[in-house]
């Protein structure tokens, strides 16, 4: 085996009919290490098969594609190029696909990653989003202790279901771990009222004033307030107040 | 080889994303399962071989598995956020593993099973996987290897994993499962399978061991 004398610009390699490495070009030695002696010693394991029967089971001249074992890639695609002469001496031409096939894949991956990314990101935002609403809900309801037995809550924003249910939580627990006797709820900053959110206030209410024994108190209720929570429901456990300051001052 | 998956191949081969897809449509009455292993399995295989035989190259496979991608994408959702009460799966092929087709359908039997899944597809870093797994908590990290030349690195990543604090289940599939013992390479707590049928199977135990959890 001995390095070919003719400078070839490409990889070359010269074998005979069992794939022993007669000659090869400084291109190649560059590539791949030589040691063994045999061309198959250079060929990927899932690519050997291919190699035998296509490169050593015919005579004809042709291209085959495989995978080749460099010396910095333990596997990497070539055409290997073979012509046999009339010694039965075999010439490879040995041309990597790295390049062309490596960006056909990156632009495929491409695709197919912006298409499950954009789906994360979405996810993610989607999910940080919830929490701030959720967080928001809670804050549209503040639970504030005004005195020893006096408790206020002032609702901000639309009356829904589920901003009632992220109060109701916290209510709950600060009027049971305070023992408040009157407990006034703050309409005048509250927007549109839902049905269902009204059901929720309602169950709220019942349960400050079963639980707790709480007398709660609506102040700032406008007069449209009133209609739609009548027209969903009559019996209120609780009494109305024209305002904040006429509590304080009541007691 | 069947008649049928050489046609079903020849579509992937060809690009025809509309053949392709009438062409499962048809098949509907099979299960997911089914599908996945009588046609797209061996179609994928089949085109392999015919690399083997030298009448097709790489290019073609490329095309084949974009086309095989986008069919699966259109009639098999792989990826899905359900409540917090479903359990949770990600699925994702080690750094430099590119050969995902495989561990798609298995996020996608995941789907269909009820869970929330998360597809990160091929090519995750470690730490950008371990971050994910961190952030979402999952009870099941899949993952699928092709290539020998990655079992190193499969090993690391079967170790990161299995030192997490939430100490998710790790599966492992893929080429490499059906062809070689890589008990070696895992944790002890990780499930090895060979193929569609055994993580089916998998999938099925869980189903009936949490309904007859719920129903104590
Ligand atoms: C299609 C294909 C490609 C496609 C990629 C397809 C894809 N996105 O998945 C493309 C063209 C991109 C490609 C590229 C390459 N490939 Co390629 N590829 C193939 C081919 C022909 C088919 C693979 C396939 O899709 N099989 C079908 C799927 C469905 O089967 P599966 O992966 O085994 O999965 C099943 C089960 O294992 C299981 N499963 C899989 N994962 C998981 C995970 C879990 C958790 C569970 C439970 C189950 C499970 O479920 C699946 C469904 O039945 C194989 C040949 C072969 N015989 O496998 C070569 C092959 C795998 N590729 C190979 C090589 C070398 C490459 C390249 C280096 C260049 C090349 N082709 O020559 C690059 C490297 C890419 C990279 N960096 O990873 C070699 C690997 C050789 C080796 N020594 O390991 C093979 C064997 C070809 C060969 N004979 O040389 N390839």
């Amino acid at each position: 085996m001995l390095p070919c004398n003719q400078p070839f610009p490409v990889p070359y390699i010269q074998i005979d009919k069992t794939g022993s490495i007669l000659a090869y070009s400084e291109t190649a030695a560059e590539l791949f290490s030589m040691q063994e002696g045999n061309v198959l010693a250079l060929v990927d394991e899932a690519s050997k098969e291919k190699v035998r029967k296509f490169m050593f089971e015919q005579d004809e001249s042709l291209t085959v594609e495989a995978n080749l074992k460099t010396k910095i890639n333990p596997i990497q695609l070539f055409d290997l190029h073979l012509s046999w002469d009339e010694q039965a001496t075999g010439h490879i031409v040995l041309l990597s696909k790295e390049q062309r096939n490596g960006q056909l894949e990156d632009r495929l991956l491409a695709l197919q990653e912006r298409l499950s990314s954009t789906n994360f990101e979405l996810l993610e935002k989607k999910d940080e989003l919830e929490k701030t609403l959720v967080r928001l809900r809670e804050l549209s309801g503040p639970f504030i202790t005004l005195s020893a037995g006096l408790a206020f809550i002032p609702l901000f924003g639309d009356i829904t279901k589920d901003k009632i249910e992220a109060i109701m939580g916290q209510a709950l627990r600060s009027a049971y771990e305070g023992e408040y006797s009157r407990i006034a709820v703050d309409f005048t900053a509250v927007g549109k009222i839902e049905k269902e959110g009204v059901n929720k206030l309602l169950e709220l209410f019942k349960m400050l004033k079963y639980m707790n024994g709480a007398q709660v108190e609506v102040v700032g209720m406008k007069p449209q307030h009133s209609q739609i929570m009548n027209s969903f429901q009559r019996d209120w456990p609780f009494s109305f107040a024209p305002s904040l300051a006429y509590i304080l001052q009541e007691k | 080889m069947n008649e049928e998956v050489r046609e079903f191949a020849d579509y992937l081969l060809e690009g025809n994303a509309l053949a392709s897809i009438d062409f499962i449509k048809y098949k509907q009455q099979m299960t997911t399962l089914e599908i996945f292993d009588q046609f797209f399995t061996p179609a994928m295989k089949y085109i392999g071989k015919l690399w083997e035989n030298n009448e097709i190259t790489v290019a073609d496979e490329h095309l084949a598995t974009g086309t095989c991608d986008f069919v699966l994408s259109r009639l098999f959702p792989w990826q899905e956020e359900r409540s917090s009460a479903a359990k949770k799966a990600m699925f994702l092929c080690p750094e430099g593993e590119r050969h995902y087709l495989g561990l798609k359908m298995v996020s996608s039997l995941f789907v269909e099973s009820g869970w929330s899944v998360r597809f990160f597809g091929p090519d995750l870093p470690l730490d950008s996987a371990l971050k994910a797994a961190e952030k979402w908590q999952p009870h099941v990290v899949g993952l699928s290897i092709a290539i020998v030349y990655h079992l190193p690195l499969l090993r690391e990543y079967v170790q990161q994993f299995a030192n997490l604090s939430a100490r998710p289940s790790i599966m492992l599939g893929g080429r490499l499962a059906g062809m070689y013992d890589l008990k070696p390479y895992c944790s002890e707590s990780t499930i090895i399978f060979d193929d569609l049928h055994a993580a089916h199977l998998w999938l099925e135990n869980v189903k009936v061991e949490g309904e007859s959890n719920a129903a104590l």
